[in-house]
């Protein structure tokens, strides 16, 4: 069920996500086969009601010179969840590979969930890797800051979830973009 | 009642109860009126803005702050922002992927009363931009994420650019000097004397220099947790000089 | 008691209750059979011996993990499950490698030491040292002893722990332990109780240190304080292939543990140990775990969080060498508010070997207010190792601040350049470099695993470098 995506030679590809709670379950197989290949994944999760996602990405350094940069961030209410699994591999050989993953959930209420798996598997030396991930709720000094302003808590909080999720809207194609900043609108 | 905020015996303790810091705090602050506060470090003056604005770090134990003649003691910080209250931030707060100007135009489009009409984006960015020229500030920062990656004085002088677009009735500001060279300073001061509206002021201050540039008509000392001097502007000399200890 | 049982016993009729006179082992391979011999020839009372075969039990039932490292190697057949002390075949120093003896040469162990490190001579003899410190922690109401004797001297105390953290039910080898354990620590306390001088597990009475199933039991009462030390940098040198050891820890409102281990099992060993510490309100546990040597190591030092403001850290590194895979991290899991738990990972892998790092932080609905930060950082430092990372996060709260973080690297070319610039071998330069990267860690062991492990680290750069 996952999609499967081959990148060749000195290709950029960028894939975009956004996820607004119809799916299940989603994942993709990306292979950097030739030298100079490069992926960006963006992901956008907007959880709602009693959404439930299972989103599992895996990424394949096969050749020198690849870069992988995928970072998903999850803004979960109510009682949405979404399990996040990626893996990211760098065979022998594949010299001077650059692989980054993220997994940024922002739970809102006291019944989201999330789970977050980045894992990585490196089998040459000659590279560069690193993974974050981080969970938490909206910081109550920056709400505090906002509400100082004259904004309420739910707008406040609101705007927070815009800015969290911003990087990632700024990186989608205009007709995405859109349709993420409507999920997310005032 | 009318034009003025009031201090009554504020005792205030941290939010879980540990630390006692205000121990019976009471002062009044008339439209038009400037106040500065001074005092040396962990004596709880940096506590006293917080809280007037609502801190959910810090509880009050006793005592209210009372706005026009309307209790805020329990008030979230955005009713006692729509009551015309303004904190300006010590160490203002970033917040990352929130325009700086956007957010300040839905600010002040939240201040307007139902019906009134909303400042497009357009119309907002003329005003900031005039508004920044007025103060002297670029309106360069206007384009960029809430306080990210500002230097110490760029965020000193966004929160005064807040104060002047939402034009509050009441202005408490916390140390708006500190971390601040020479020139920011005089910016700032500058700044605030440009401001045109009638207002209030509570400046809580790190170093007396600003009082040179901003000259106050009261001036009030905080040590452990409580005023223990008031007077004019003579009294900030007087502590330039002699220093905290005196004090009682 | 089945016929095979008995005709063990028959065949020694006196000892069964002098343990460390006779010379006793049981057959080959585990069975229902052998346990009860074990449990009959150390004299157990009833609640033991059953709670070793429910332990067998469970052991045949549960299946191999189906993650983690290889263990097709492990054949449970050909392990003898329980050999008296006394009955510890010893080789001759002739026998023992030349690169291990060259080792402790180069790190400078004392000559006594070698010989039983090595499974040459009887006991490292520490006598004199381990009384007058016995004294002390008698004094103070500590106790500190095998867990065999334990077990007979402090049944209560031992019956309301055993078995409480690590239920039988945890895992194969939990459960394989639980049937066969022998040797290991106990020690208790008291409430309010600091003991200042770290408790070294070479002290202990028993000879059976370097137990294949060691079970190791550690109480530490309400405020009280203890440092648990075992292990060893030096390597050991076994051919008991199979280590799967069990160590508990309850740790009491207010109380902190730490528990260092080092360990450097030869390389035919496969070392499976189960670690976890239940940590009440306040408590601070603390795991700092070295894994030099064997073949395989899977070992993931764990922290419950049961009390509101408990604390758990761990700090975990791993050398995997040639042929070597260490499959090592930490779990934590937060079941209480303002509860903490950091955990630090710092890996090398050379020369082919491979290091893993797998890690759980759960957090459960209603533990507000807690935090978790992860760092797990690897340094690849040729083109045939490998470095994994498997991470796992829950999270079910919402007012809880959770980080982690990782990398992946190769030792600086422009870092190499500078120190090599300054006249230091390429050697020389790449152990700095190594001995800096995991200083976060070596900082907080006893001063001579420190001194030793930077030895170590040396020595194996110039055999990987030269």
């Amino acid at each position: 069920m996952s999609q499967q995506i081959v990148v060749k030679r000195d290709e950029e590809r960028f894939i975009p996500l956004l996820w607004t709670g119809k799916e299940t379950e989603l994942g993709y197989e990306i292979v950097l086969a030739e030298p100079g290949a490069s992926v960006t994944f963006r992901g956008l999760l907007i959880g709602r009601s009693d959404q439930n996602l299972a989103l599992d990405i895996k990424v394949r350094h096969e050749a020198p010179n690849t870069t992988s940069d995928v970072v998903v961030k999850a803004a979960l209410s109510d009682m949405a969840k979404t399990d996040i699994t990626c893996l990211t591999t760098v065979v022998p050989g594949a010299k001077g590979a650059n692989a980054w993953l993220a997994a940024h959930i922002l739970l809102l209420s006291n019944k989201a969930k999330g789970l977050a798996i980045p894992s990585l598997e490196i089998l040459e030396n000659d590279i560069k890797a690193g993974h974050a991930t981080t969970v938490g709720q909206p910081s109550e000094l920056e709400l505090f800051y906002m509400m100082s302003r004259g904004l309420s808590r739910e707008v406040a909080k609101q705007l927070l979830v815009q800015g969290f999720l911003e990087d990632i809207i700024s990186t989608f194609p205009p007709a995405l973009a859109r349709r993420a900043a409507k999920e997310l609108a005032l | 009642m009318k034009d003025m905020l009031e201090i009554k015996n504020l005792h205030v303790s941290t939010a879980d109860g540990t630390k006692d810091i205000l121990h019976g705090v009471s002062l009044v602050i008339k439209k038009g009126e400037k106040h500065a506060i001074m005092g040396p470090n962990g004596g709880g003056k940096s506590t006293l803005a917080q809280v007037l604005m609502g801190h959910p770090g810090y509880t009050v134990t006793k005592g209210s702050i009372i706005l026009n003649g309307t209790d805020i003691t329990d008030m979230p910080p955005d009713q006692r922002a729509k009551l015309g209250l303004f904190l300006g931030f010590q160490y203002p707060v970033e917040v990352a992927g929130v325009n700086f100007a956007n957010f300040l135009r839905m600010c002040v489009n939240e201040q307007k009363a139902e019906g009134e009409k909303k400042v497009s984006p357009i119309a907002f960015r003329n005003q900031l931009a005039e508004q920044a020229k007025k103060l002297g500030f670029s309106d360069e920062l206007a384009k960029r994420s809430l306080n990210q990656d500002f230097s110490g004085g760029e965020k000193k002088k966004a929160e005064i650019l807040q104060l002047a677009m939402l034009k509050p009735q009441f202005a408490i500001l916390d140390e708006p000097d500190s971390g601040l060279d020479v020139d920011a300073l005089r910016y700032i001061a500058n700044a605030l004397n440009s401001l045109e509206h009638p207002m209030g002021l509570l400046l809580i201050t790190h170093y007396q220099r600003i009082l040179a540039y901003v000259k106050p008509d009261f001036v009030h000392v905080v040590k452990g947790g409580k005023i223990v001097a008031s007077g004019g502007p003579e009294l900030a000399e007087k502590v330039e000089q002699s220093g905290y200890e005196n004090l009682a | 008691m089945s016929s095979d049982a008995r005709s063990i016993r028959a065949s020694y009729p006196l000892g069964f209750h002098k343990p460390d006179k006779s010379v006793f082992r049981t057959p080959k391979g585990i069975s229902r059979e052998v346990v009860e011999a074990i449990s009959y020839y150390k004299n157990e009372p009833e609640w033991m011996r059953r709670f070793r075969l429910q332990a067998l039990m469970m052991f045949e039932q549960k299946m191999m993990p189906t993650w983690g490292a290889d263990l097709s190697g492990i054949n449970f057949d050909d392990i003898y499950y329980y050999v008296s002390p006394a009955d510890r075949k010893f080789r001759t120093w002739d026998e023992v490698p030349e690169e291990i003896k060259d080792t402790y040469e180069k790190i400078g162990i004392p000559e006594a030491e070698r010989a039983y490190l090595a499974g040459v001579g009887a006991q490292y003899d520490s006598e004199v040292v381990y009384h007058s410190l016995k004294r002390q922690w008698e004094e103070q109401g500590v106790i500190f002893v095998d867990t065999d004797t334990a077990v007979q001297k402090y049944p209560d105390l031992v019956r309301e722990y055993f078995g409480t953290v690590i239920p039988i039910s945890d895992n194969k080898f939990a459960a394989l332990n639980s049937a066969v354990w022998s040797g290991g620590s106990f020690v208790y306390v008291p409430k309010g109780v600091h003991v200042e001088i770290p408790l070294q597990a070479y002290f202990r009475i028993n000879a059976a240190n370097m137990g294949q199933f060691e079970r190791t039991l550690i109480i530490a009462d309400e405020g009280s304080y203890v440092h648990y030390v075992e292990g060893c940098t030096a390597p050991i040198y076994t051919t008991d292939s199979l280590h799967a050891a069990v160590v508990e820890i309850v740790v009491k409102k207010g109380a902190r543990v730490r528990y260092t281990t080092m360990q450097n099992w030869s390389s035919n060993v496969y070392n499976l140990v189960t670690k976890r510490m239940l940590i009440e309100e306040d408590g601070f546990g603390e795991w700092i775990d070295g894994n030099l040597g064997s073949k395989v190591t899977m070992k993931y030092p764990s922290v419950i969080l049961n009390g509101r403001g408990a604390k758990g850290e761990i700090l975990s590194l791993a050398f995997a060498g040639k042929g070597q895979h260490q499959d090592a991290g930490g779990k934590a899991i937060h079941l209480a508010p303002d509860t903490t738990s950091t955990i630090t990972s710092k890996s090398v892998s050379l020369q082919g070997g491979r290091s893993s790092y797998r890690g759980m932080v759960k957090i459960i609905n209603g533990a507000k207010g807690s935090k978790s930060f992860v760092r797990c950082d690897a340094l690849l430092l040729d083109e045939i190792s490998r470095s994994d990372t498997y991470p796992t996060n829950i999270v079910n709260e919402q007012d809880v601040t959770l980080g982690h973080e990782a990398s992946v690297s190769k030792v600086g070319e422009q870092q190499l350049f500078y120190l090599m610039s300054r006249g230091l071998s390429e050697a020389q330069a790449t152990s700095l470099i190594v001995n800096g990267f995991i200083e976060p860690i070596v900082k907080e062991l006893p001063l001579e695993y420190a001194a030793e492990l930077n030895q170590l680290i040396n020595l194996s750069m110039e055999g990987a470098i030269g």
